[in-house]
């Protein structure tokens, strides 16, 4: 095939303006998107949302737990949060144990934190200051409990689609990190399979 | 010849602007993987060491037992009867209790060398123990002088000592031989335990806990039930807490 050498050249500069115009378009619309909330919204948003949801008296206990789990899964990232905690062994496990994983993991965190947050409705949350460093943020807030304040972190990341929470520290305390001690212990002496059984189990037990 | 040759084939102008395309622009924000395959990577803990060195960790496993037992079957029944007061005045008991270790932990701040906290700690004293009513009221909080309270375990880290080693024991709970010596020396530190017995001292500690207990909206039992491994998690959650509180 033969090609006249100025028509290629004419044919690249056309495919490369258009690529170059399509890789702008690309990288403001992500950064427009991210721009619908810094990290300090995303969680005041969240936050503020529960909060809500917990002083509103007209629905119920398990109306509230749905609409609140509906308003995490907004903000949360929960694929981040399940690698995050297994680590390594996330990479050695399957697709399908990966995937079980996200769901008990998610399920162990509702069961251990729902009641606790419904203890503190009518406490007051001062939303402190954001860090961003690059596509990671830190928001510090504190509940204004009766008689001490509790700090309480996020974690987020930055997706093309916004800022995600994917840990949270209270008193320093890191969720992710507690469990990760664990989970990594469960997994060397049973497996990753020996890992899902058991919290399969837990997860029936607390039901 | 218009194209520079590699192995006999141009290389094609587009791939060069796809390839600048995605160095050039490195002042827009960097996004986390779609994929998220590699997100754990970037992420700071991957090393395999418990948080901790637990050579007693079958004596400490009984001691958190045993531990366990004793909150569920005395203390934290204790702690629920406690709930008929109203909060208010539990608050009270916990705020004048928490005034009296207030100069203790002046002092760590000064031997922290953390001028500005030392100053924070003694107003608090000050302000609590007038007109707070010797420390029944906090109204140095409301006045935004805010509570950060610094033990001796605190100080001894921020000169660079480790943990050492984890302990439980039973009664006492979790700690470590840093957070032990910070223990036992800084009780010693406080004016208030020169005038009472060991009895005393003792009940003071326990008004103290049963009050704090009575205060908590469960959490201990939440943690401990959704656990696999109880003992493990309460050790890390130890551990990064008083790794914060040094840190801060």
């Amino acid at each position: 095939m033969t090609i006249s050498p100025s028509n290629s050249w004419l044919n690249r500069l056309i495919a490369s303006v258009l690529h170059v115009a399509a890789c702008l378009m690309l990288a403001t619309s992500f950064q427009a998107h991210a721009q619908n909330g810094s990290p300090m919204e995303t969680v005041e948003t969240t936050v503020t949302a529960i909060l809500e949801i917990l002083r509103n008296d007209s629905i119920d206990t398990d109306e509230a737990r749905t609409l609140m789990r509906i308003e995490i899964g907004k903000s949360f990232d929960a694929r981040a949060m399940s690698q995050s905690v297994l680590s390594t062994n996330w990479r050695d496990a399957s697709k399908e144990q990966q995937d079980e994983f996200q769901a008990l993991f998610m399920q162990t965190l509702e069961n251990t934190y729902i009641g606790r947050v419904e203890a503190y409705t009518n406490e007051q949350v001062d939303f402190k200051k954001e860090d961003i460093n690059n596509n990671r943020a830190t928001v510090d807030t504190a509940i204004l409990a009766s008689n001490n304040e509790i700090p309480v972190n996020y974690k987020l990341r930055l997706r093309s689609d916004g800022w995600f929470v994917y840990d949270v520290e209270v008193e320093n305390v890191s969720m992710v990190s507690s469990y990760r001690e664990t989970y990594r212990s469960v997994v060397k002496r049973d497996g990753m399979d020996g890992l899902l059984a058991q919290m399969r189990e837990k997860a029936a037990q607390v039901l | 010849m218009t194209n520079i040759r590699i192995f006999d084939k141009p290389i094609p102008g587009f791939l060069l602007v796809f390839v600048l395309a995605f160095i050039l622009p490195s002042g827009l924000p960097v996004y986390a993987q779609e994929d998220d395959d590699d997100f754990f990577i970037f992420d700071e803990e991957e090393d395999d060491s418990p948080l901790i060195a637990d050579p007693f960790v079958s004596i400490n496993r009984v001691s958190f037992y045993l531990n366990d037992k004793l909150y569920r079957g005395v203390l934290k029944p204790v702690a629920r009867g406690l709930r008929v007061i109203p909060a208010p005045l539990r608050n009270s008991g916990a705020n004048f209790l928490s005034n009296l270790g207030t100069p203790v932990s002046a002092i760590n701040a000064l031997l922290q060398f953390d001028l500005s906290n030392t100053g924070t700690e003694l107003s608090r004293f000050v302000i609590n123990s007038t007109i707070g009513l010797l420390g029944f009221f906090d109204p140095a909080t409301d006045l935004g002088i805010v509570r950060d309270n610094e033990d001796l375990g605190q100080t001894l880290g921020k000169y660079g000592l480790g943990h050492g080693f984890y302990l439980v024991f039973p009664f006492i709970g979790p700690s470590s031989v840093r957070d032990l010596a910070g223990r036992v020396y800084n009780a010693d530190m406080n004016p208030v335990n020169d005038n009472l017995d060991t009895g005393e001292i003792i009940a003071l500690n326990l008004a103290g806990a049963e009050i704090a207990f009575s205060l908590d909206q469960d959490f201990y039992e939440a943690f401990y039930d959704g656990a696999l491994d109880p003992y493990i998690f309460f050790r890390s959650a130890y551990v990064q807490n008083r790794a914060g509180a040094v840190q801060k």
